[in-house]
C-alpha cells in the first residue's frame, strides 16, 4: 500500500482492473494520506467526504476512481467556489465547468478544492486568504504559485493528478519549483466554462502530473471544442498518449539563448539545462540556438494586459449578487468600495488599480496599446522561429523555490517570475515543464519545451522520452514517502 | 520613469471602486510604482512592432435558445433579496 502515494494513474488502473485493490480502498487510501499530510502541507481548502466524492462522479469511465484535486478556481457543482479570496468565502458553484463534467463522466473521483493565490494573482500561493502552502521538497519554501496547492500535493503523492490555471505560469513555474509535470495547453483547447476569470485572453485550465503520460491521459479526458466557451478552438477529442512513443529522431529544438542568459538565473539551473540538452542530443534531437529578443519584454506587456483585464474581469464583486458584502454602510456607493476593500487581499486590489491605471484616458496608449503592439512582436518571433525548428526549450524560472516570505519587501521581485513562462501563455501556445534536475539545496529545477499552437502531442512524445531516460520523475519529498 | 502622486492613486482607487485607508496608500503606491515602471519599457520596443498582421479576432456566433433559468439558486447565494429582488443599501440618501 504505502507505493501507491506515488504510483501513477496507469499504474492504479491496472490495479482495479486485476481487483488488486477496490475503487473504495483506493479512495480511503488517498483521503487517509490526504488528511495525515495536508495538516503540515496544507495543499487544500477543502478534502470532501468520500460518499459525496462517489457521488458526484459516473460509476465507470476511463478515469474511474482515479482521485485527483481541483484548483478552487474551477466550479464544481454544490461545492464551495472560493478563489482563495474573503469575497467569495460563502459561495457555492451553481454548475460544473466543462472540465469537470467530462472528468466526472469519466468516473475521476474529485477529492477537494486546491488552494491557490488569490484569484490566482501570485506565484507563490501566499496571497491566498486562508493558508499558506509548503513546498514539499523543504517546508521553508514556496510551492511557486497561483496553482500551488493543486502542485504541491501532485508532487507529496496525496494525489497522481490535479487541475490548475496559467495566466502567465501558473501551472509550470509551481510544476519546476516541486519537481513536476505541468502542462500550460494551447489557448483554446481546454474550455474555459467554469474557470473564474483574471485575464480572459490568457488564462487556460492546466494539468499537473508526476509523469508525463499522466498528463496526457488527463488532456485527452478534458480537451476538446465546447460552445459553452466562444473562445473554445473547433477542435476534437483526441487520444494524447497515442503519440507518447513517437519517433523523434532529427527533430530540431532551438535552445532560446537569451533566456539562458538572462539576469539573475542562477548556475544550478544553467548547469541543469546544458546537461538536459545534452541529454535531448543523445535521444538524437538536433540542437539550434536562437534569440527571442522580445521575451525580455514580454514581463512588462504581460503586467499591462494581465491586470487591465484584471481590472474588467473583478469589477463584478459588488457586494450585490453573491459572496461577501460589507456591513454598517451609509449607502450603495459605499457597500461597493467597502466591501471590495474588506473582501479583496492587497494584491488584488494593487492589480486591479495598476489595470485601471493603465486603461484610464493619458495612459491607454502608452502602456495598453503599446502592451498589445509588444504582444503581437512576441506572436510573430515564436512563430519565425517554428519555422526552422520543430519546438523551443528554456528555462521555467531562473532559480529553484524561494523562501516564505523572500519577496514580502519586493513585490515587483515576485511578479518577475513570470518572466521565462509569460511569452507562451501571450503568444497562445502550449509548453510543458519537466524536472530536469536539483538545485545544490536539493530543491527541484524545470526546464520548459516549447511548441507551435496544437502541438501538445510533440511536446509530449520529447518530454517522454527525456522523462524515460531520466530519473528525477522516479524521485519523492522524503516527507511523504511512507 | 512613471510616478503615481497620492491624488492620482485616490484617483484610480475611486475608479476601481476601492476604499482606501491612510495606512495603506504607501505600500500600494510603492508597489504601482514599481510595477509601471517597470510596464513602461514597452514603449521602448512597441513602435518597431508590427500591427494588426498576425491579430486573430473572429466573431463565434451560437443559436439563440433558451436554456433553463438558474434564477432561484443565484437568488439564494445573495447577501440580501426579497422576493426575485437583489436588496441593496439605498442609493440616493435622505436629507
Amino acid at each position: 500500500m504505502n507505493r501507491l502515494g506515488f504510483a501513477s494513474i496507469t499504474q492504479l488502473q491496472k490495479l482495479l482492473q486485476k481487483n488488486e485493490i477496490s475503487s473504495q480502498e483506493l479512495l480511503d487510501y488517498f483521503l487517509t494520506r490526504l488528511h495525515k499530510h495536508d495538516t503540515q502541507l496544507q495543499s487544500t481548502l477543502e478534502i470532501f467526504d468520500a460518499h459525496s466524492i462517489k457521488q458526484a462522479s459516473a460509476s465507470t469511465g476511463k478515469l474511474h476512481a482515479i482521485p485527483g484535486l481541483i484548483k478552487d478556481n474551477i466550479s464544481q457543482k454544490g461545492r464551495q467556489l472560493t478563489c482563495a479570496s474573503k469575497i467569495l468565502e460563502n459561495f457555492t458553484a451553481i454548475y460544473d465547468a466543462t472540465a469537470i463534467e467530462r472528468l466526472k463522466k469519466q468516473g475521476a473521483f474529485l477529492v477537494g478544492r486546491a488552494n491557490l493565490d488569490e484569484f490566482a494573482m501570485g506565484s507563490s500561493t501566499e496571497t491566498s486568504a486562508y493558508k499558506k502552502t509548503k513546498n514539499p521538497w523543504n517546508f521553508s519554501c514556496v510551492p511557486g504559485g497561483s496553482s500551488g496547492g493543486s502542485v504541491a500535493a501532485v508532487a507529496a503523492g496525496l494525489v497522481p493528478w490535479a487541475l490548475g490555471s496559467e495566466t502567465g505560469g501558473s501551472v509550470r513555474q509551481p510544476a519546476a519549483f516541486c519537481g513536476i509535470v505541468g502542462l500550460k495547453p494551447t489557448y483554446g483547447l481546454i474550455s474555459r466554462k467554469g474557470l473564474v476569470a483574471y485575464a480572459s485572453s490568457l488564462d487556460q485550465i492546466g494539468i499537473a502530473t508526476r509523469t508525463v503520460r499522466d498528463n496526457a491521459i488527463i488532456l485527452s479526458i478534458i480537451a476538446g471544442n465546447d460552445a459553452g466557451d466562444s473562445s473554445s478552438l473547433p477542435v476534437g477529442a483526441q487520444d494524447y498518449t497515442n503519440m507518447l512513443t513517437k519517433n523523434i529522431d532529427g527533430l530540431k529544438i532551438g535552445i532560446i539563448d537569451n533566456a539562458l542568459q538572462a539576469e539573475g538565473i542562477e548556475d544550478d539551473v544553467k548547469k541543469a539545462i546544458e546537461t538536459a540538452i545534452k541529454q535531448l542530443q543523445k535521444l538524437k534531437i538536433q540542437i539550434k540556438h536562437v534569440t527571442i529578443p522580445s521575451m525580455d519584454f514580454s514581463a512588462a506587456a504581460y503586467f499591462i494586459i494581465s491586470r487591465a483585464e484584471a481590472a474588467s474581469n473583478l469589477a463584478r464583486y459588488d457586494g450585490v449578487r453573491y459572496g461577501f458584502r460589507a456591513k454598517n454602510v451609509s449607502n450603495l456607493q459605499d457597500m461597493y468600495a467597502q466591501t471590495r476593500h474588506d473582501g479583496f487581499g492587497h494584491e488584488v486590489k494593487a492589480r486591479i488599480m495598476v489595470g485601471n491605471y493603465v486603461l484610464s484616458a493619458g495612459h491607454a496608449k502608452d502602456f495598453y496599446g503599446n502592451a498589445q503592439k509588444v504582444q503581437q512582436l512576441i506572436c510573430a518571433e515564436f512563430l519565425q522561429q517554428f519555422q526552422q525548428v520543430d519546438l523551443l526549450l528554456a528555462p521555467t524560472t531562473a532559480m529553484g523555490a524561494f523562501k516564505i516570505g523572500a519577496f514580502d519587501a519586493n513585490k515587483l521581485q515576485m511578479d518577475l517570475q513570470d518572466y521565462f513562462t509569460c511569452p507562451v501563455n501571450l503568444a497562445g501556445i502550449p509548453a510543458i515543464s519537466i524536472p530536469c534536475g536539483f538545485t545544490k539545496d536539493q530543491l527541484p529545477i524545470g526546464m520548459q519545451l516549447i511548441g507551435p499552437r496544437l502541438s501538445e502531442s510533440l511536446l509530449y512524445a520529447v518530454a517522454h522520452a527525456y522523462e524515460q531516460n531520466t530519473e528525477w520523475h522516479t524521485m519523492h519529498p522524503q516527507a511523504f514517502v511512507d | 520613469m512613471t510616478l503615481i502622486h497620492k491624488e492620482e492613486l485616490l484617483k484610480i482607487a475611486q475608479i476601481s471602486q476601492l476604499k482606501l485607508y491612510d495606512n495603506e496608500i504607501s505600500a500600494l503606491t510603492q508597489q504601482i510604482q514599481d510595477v509601471l515602471s517597470y510596464a513602461a519599457s514597452v514603449s521602448k520596443v512597441a513602435p518597431h512592432a508590427l500591427t494588426h498582421e498576425h491579430a486573430i479576432a473572429i466573431n463565434i456566433f451560437r443559436n439563440d435558445t433558451s436554456a433553463p433559468c438558474m434564477a432561484n439558486e443565484i437568488l439564494k447565494q445573495a447577501p440580501e433579496h426579497e422576493h426575485h429582488y437583489f436588496v441593496v443599501p439605498k442609493v440616493i440618501e435622505s436629507k
